[in-house]
């Protein structure tokens, strides 16, 4: 293994699972999540010469993943959630398991979302991007990004009206 | 950053994050990667080529005012070219006789669309006669609570051994027994006995039938997840995590492979704990999976786990029923159609423990099974009963 393929697999090795965690975000699925970052990282091995700091890589990899994900807007969209699949039991409130039970919640209800609004929450709320990064990120306008935002946070709270992750304000 | 949302939002995303299980993608980014350069190399070459054929036609030389259309036939020339070739796994004994049969191989004709290739054959079988068809091969009806049929070639004697299957059923490895489930119990019987026996409970078998390993001692069940059950025994040991989001396992006939589709109509080859993807099906990227072919449900896998047969589908069929009849067989290393060298429109392949793959092809003239030895010789090529041919093919054991 030459110094550059050496390179390439610590990349690999120390930041594949930054990647998946937003990925798995995106996809809602672990096998999805494993083949977005995949995609990513074999587009990035591809461009590793081109690049000419490694700390570039990460950037570049979440750029191609966010627009693997633009691909996949244009496609028929599949029924993945079914209705009364949200409905919370408050009786829950003090068991254990609530926060498991949120978990699987909120995963699907990121996975009602459509696939653009779920990259902008995920942008916006996980990876702490700005709307103007959010937007060059994903190669749309910025007042897409902020009408993207809003339609995603009005469907969560529609879908999600118990659960306290939309409703404790703290602003940062 | 001063983001309009809340704290409660960025906490329950980190949360969730915090499920995804760490992987090692390495090999399998790399693997892609050179697929990736292959695919351009590929693509670069027969542009060259175009160029140097519409030079070579003179075309060049056509009025300023049609040179317009240049461009269009130099994109179309430079279509992604097909797939590297592997040799058919049951190659013919003889090639194609004909040049009709050559053009109807892998060599010449692109992928179609939801359509296993059938290549004609002129192959000599070692034997014509169905009695010479060793094990038994099951069929099923069509629809909902089938009934299951064991077809005996030695007698050409077609049997029903289960009556209204109320559930997707495993025949093991030697077609003795059977398995299946009433409600979310596992039975477990001698094939045509009215006799079963319960052996678990808390199974499901919609996104898994019971598949028996090739030793006929463990069974492959779904109950909240993927488990290996020994069957004397009655102990039920989970898969890894890794694999518990996969449906439709099946073995290979040495034991030591997993094949198992995703949600996503991918398919999946684990062995030793590492699972790797087979390319191209299920792939949602057009310039990989250009004809959008997608792989719901496994049904069989050879020896070693380097082909497997399933319904061929399309990504546009994600989400729907899947059929239980396989009619192709997909390399896994490469995730390429194999052509299958029989006459007629496949309707029915699978694998047996050892290998051997039974082809069921139909004409004009009716449904014949082909039997194809682990090394492609053709073996047995014989007219199927008329009694059995309402019926799907559901497995070939010994």
């Amino acid at each position: 293994m030459d110094a550059r393929e050496a390179d390439y697999a610590h990349f690999v090795r120390t930041r594949t699972h930054a990647l998946l965690r937003s990925a798995y975000l995106l996809t809602g699925d672990q096998h999805l999540a494993e083949d977005l970052v995949q995609e990513a990282l074999a587009r990035t091995h591809r461009a590793w010469l081109r690049l000419e700091k490694p700390e570039n890589a990460e950037a570049y990899a979440r750029k191609v993943m966010y627009h693997a994900q633009v691909s996949f807007w244009r496609r028929p969209r599949i029924a993945e959630v079914l209705p009364g699949e949200f409905e919370t039991d408050p009786a829950g409130a003090d068991d254990p398991a609530e926060a498991a039970v949120q978990r699987l919640t909120l995963r699907r209800a990121l996975l009602a979302l459509s696939a653009k609004q779920r990259a902008v929450i995920v942008l916006r709320y996980f990876e702490d991007h700005t709307e103007a990064e959010a937007a060059q990120l994903l190669g749309v306008s910025v007042s897409t990004v902020k009408t993207q935002t809003g339609r995603a946070l009005e469907r969560l709270r529609t879908l999600l009206p118990d659960l306290r992750v939309l409703t404790s304000e703290k602003p940062r | 950053m001063s983001a309009p949302g809340d704290n409660g939002l960025r906490e329950s995303l980190h949360d969730l994050a915090g499920e995804v299980t760490p992987a090692d993608l390495y090999d399998r980014a790399v693997y892609r990667s050179r697929r990736i350069a292959r695919r351009e190399a590929a693509i670069g070459t027969v542009a060259a080529l175009a160029v140097l054929t519409l030079l070579a036609s003179g075309l060049w030389r056509l009025p300023a005012r049609e040179s317009g259309h240049t461009p269009m036939a130099l994109l179309s020339s430079s279509a992604p070219a097909p797939e590297p070739m592997p040799s058919p796994i049951p190659s013919a004994t003889r090639p194609p006789a004909t040049p009709e049969h050559h053009a109807s191989s892998r060599t010449t004709t692109p992928r179609r669309k939801n359509q296993p290739r059938a290549a004609a054959t002129t192959a000599t079988p070692k034997s014509r006669s169905l009695a010479d068809l060793p094990g038994h091969v099951f069929y099923q009806q069509t629809g909902s609570q089938p009934d299951v049929v064991r077809l005996s070639p030695g007698d050409g004697d077609a049997t029903t051994v289960l009556s209204e299957a109320p559930s997707a059923v495993g025949i093991s490895p030697d077609g003795s027994r059977i398995a299946y489930a009433v409600g979310d119990v596992l039975l477990v019987g001698e094939t045509g006995s009215a006799q079963a026996q319960p052996v678990a409970t808390g199974i499901t078998t919609t996104a898994q039938a019971p598949v028996w390993s090739p030793d006929g001692a463990r069974l492959l069940v779904a109950t909240s997840s993927p488990a290996i059950l020994q069957v004397e025994s009655g102990t039920l040991t989970p898969l890894p995590d890794g694999l518990a989001a996969g449906q439709h396992f099946r073995w290979s006939g040495d034991g030591n492979k997993l094949v198992y589709a995703t949600t996503y109509c991918s398919l999946k080859i684990a062995s030793s704990g590492a699972s790797a993807v087979v390319p191209m099906l299920g792939d949602r990227q057009p310039v990989d999976n250009p004809d959008g072919l997608a792989a719901c449900k496994p049904t069989s896998v050879d020896v070693t786990g380097g082909h497997v047969t399933v319904p061929l589908q399309t990504t546009g069929d994600i989400g729907t029923a899947s059929p239980d009849t396989a009619d192709a067989v997909v390399d896994t290393a490469t995730g390429d159609l194999e052509p299958l060298p029989v006459a007629g429109s496949v309707v029915g392949a699978v694998f047996d423990p050892d290998g051997n793959l039974l082809i069921r092809a139909r004409t004009d003239e009716g449904t014949t099974l082909w039997l194809f030895s682990p090394a492609g010789k053709l073996l047995v090529q014989a007219t199927e009963p008329a009694s059995v041919s309402d019926l799907n093919l559901l497995a070939y054991t010994r």
